[in-house]
């Protein structure tokens, strides 16, 4: 691997897999995605490796959203996890239903927003996801103020909802 | 100045302000109470939806395998699966080739595996995947092999020697520094391996525990450079690893110690063998 894409392996691979996991929601399959990212940057030597890996990841990412929406279509009756062997605790209960929670409230993020909130989070800059996403860098800004605030509303939605139906 | 926005607050929590707006914002944030609110109000909700997303992390190589112990098996089976093709083919050329005669009843020298150093599959692409070097095993070699260094092979075809012990001054010639060892636990052998050596330790309690120690250099970069990077995820490489290669009844993880990587193995669990490891030095 050359130096300047080690550094790169070195500084963004794990960001590269938490931004990954939070669209494909797996996160073997994320950590996949990432390493064929990576392969594919070895291969192509691009000129930004940082910014052109989570250009290609993101669309791995889209593809791979529509292949397991497929497979959801045509599988549905072959779902399910192994039934654990243990109850979980309390405390593993309320961690998973507030994990589950996050998540939907990505997932009712607009595309954009929730695009530029998992790129600023995964650490690029103002500038770097001007260029990824097209945005002019002031709306970068107002986007990622949105999406912030979006994501609340929505997570604490979801927890009143909760508590409303638990009475 | 107005009051300022919603973005421009966003621009300026996040460091990413251009200078020509940052004297204006501070300016007018010095004698605007409401900005000055809202701020702060911004502030809060930055950090919650910071907090939020942390949530959502994704679980940690260790936790995905206790949650999924299937995984751990997946990629010794098929390295299971790779030996014993690549030993039926070895068969199949053996007993196509003109002029030779197959005893059934022969005996097949067994395959070997040198100590600690595990085996397995070449990767199916050239990615970042952390990969153990391969140490060139009986099986190894057969897959690798043409048909004239399969006849060549079955000529001297004799059991792997057992590693040759070295004493402590001939490592420094294969690391290039003293071994790292486990502090307080008698070294019992130390062994030759294949870029490296293995020591064996004995723990308070009986167990032998084994150190494959190498230079660090000598591993892939993708692996080298995976496991380098942060703290939380100095053994990610290493545990994808142990899932690949560990020996029946036994983990094996692996951390850089300065220039060494070292993997341990042992009869303990996973959790044991890792603070074992951590105490290497």
């Amino acid at each position: 691997m050359p130096d300047d894409l080690a550094e790169v392996y070195r500084t963004t691979y794990r960001a590269l897999v938490r931004f990954l996991y939070r669209k494909v929601w797996d996160a073997d399959r994320a950590e996949d995605l990432a390493q064929e990212a990576f392969t594919r940057a070895l291969e192509r030597r691009p000129e930004n490796p940082r910014g052109w890996l989570f250009v290609v990841a993101a669309n791995m990412a889209r593809d791979e959203a529509r292949r397991a929406a497929r497979e959801r279509r045509h599988l549905t009756l072959l779902s399910g996890e192994q039934p654990a062997a243990a109850p979980p605790s309390d405390e593993t209960l309320h961690a998973e239903l507030q994990r589950s929670r996050v998540r939907a409230a990505v997932e009712q993020l607009t595309p954009r927003d929730r695009e530029v909130l998992l790129l600023w989070d995964s650490g690029l800059s103002y500038d770097e996801i001007a260029e990824q996403t097209g945005l002019a860098r002031g709306a970068v800004s107002t986007t990622l103020a949105r999406a912030r605030r979006r994501l609340v509303e929505a997570y604490e939605a979801g927890s009143e909802r909760s508590h409303v139906a638990r009475g | 100045m107005s009051h300022v926005d919603e973005g421009t607050l966003h621009a300026y929590l996040d460091g990413e302000l251009p200078g020509a707006e940052m004297s204006r914002f501070t300016a007018h944030l010095a004698e605007c109470v409401d900005c000055r609110a809202r701020l702060e109000e911004e502030r809060a909700l930055v950090q919650r939806a910071r907090d939020l997303l942390a949530l959502v992390a994704p679980p940690s190589s260790r936790a995905r395998k206790r949650a999924h112990p299937w995984r751990r098996l997946r990629l010794p089976l098929a390295w299971a699966a790779t030996v014993a093709l690549a030993f039926a083919i070895g068969r199949y050329e053996e007993s196509a080739r003109p002029g030779r005669e197959v005893k059934s009843d022969r005996v097949e020298p067994p395959i070997v595996a040198p100590p600690v150093v595990a085996t397995r599959p070449a990767a199916p692409h050239p990615g970042p995947r952390a990969s153990i070097p391969s140490s060139g095993t009986a099986a190894q070699r057969e897959v690798a092999a043409t048909p004239t260094a399969v006849m060549a092979q079955e000529a001297v075809a004799p059991p792997p020697p057992p590693a040759p012990a070295v004493d402590l001054d001939s490592v420094r010639h294969f690391l290039a520094q003293a071994p790292v060892l486990l502090p307080g636990a008698p070294v019992r052998r130390v062994t030759r391996a294949p870029d490296g050596i293995v020591v064996e330790q004995q723990l308070e309690s009986g167990e032998i525990i084994r150190l494959y120690e190498r230079q660090a250099l000598a591993v892939q970069p993708p692996a080298a450079a995976k496991a380098a990077p942060q703290p939380s995820a100095r053994r990610t490489a290493a545990l994808d690893n142990a899932a690949a290669g560990a020996p029946p009844g036994g983990e094996r993880l692996a951390r850089y110690v300065g220039s060494l990587r070292v993997e341990i193995t042992g009869p303990l669990p996973a959790d044991s063998l890792s603070k074992l490891l951590d105490l290497v030095k």
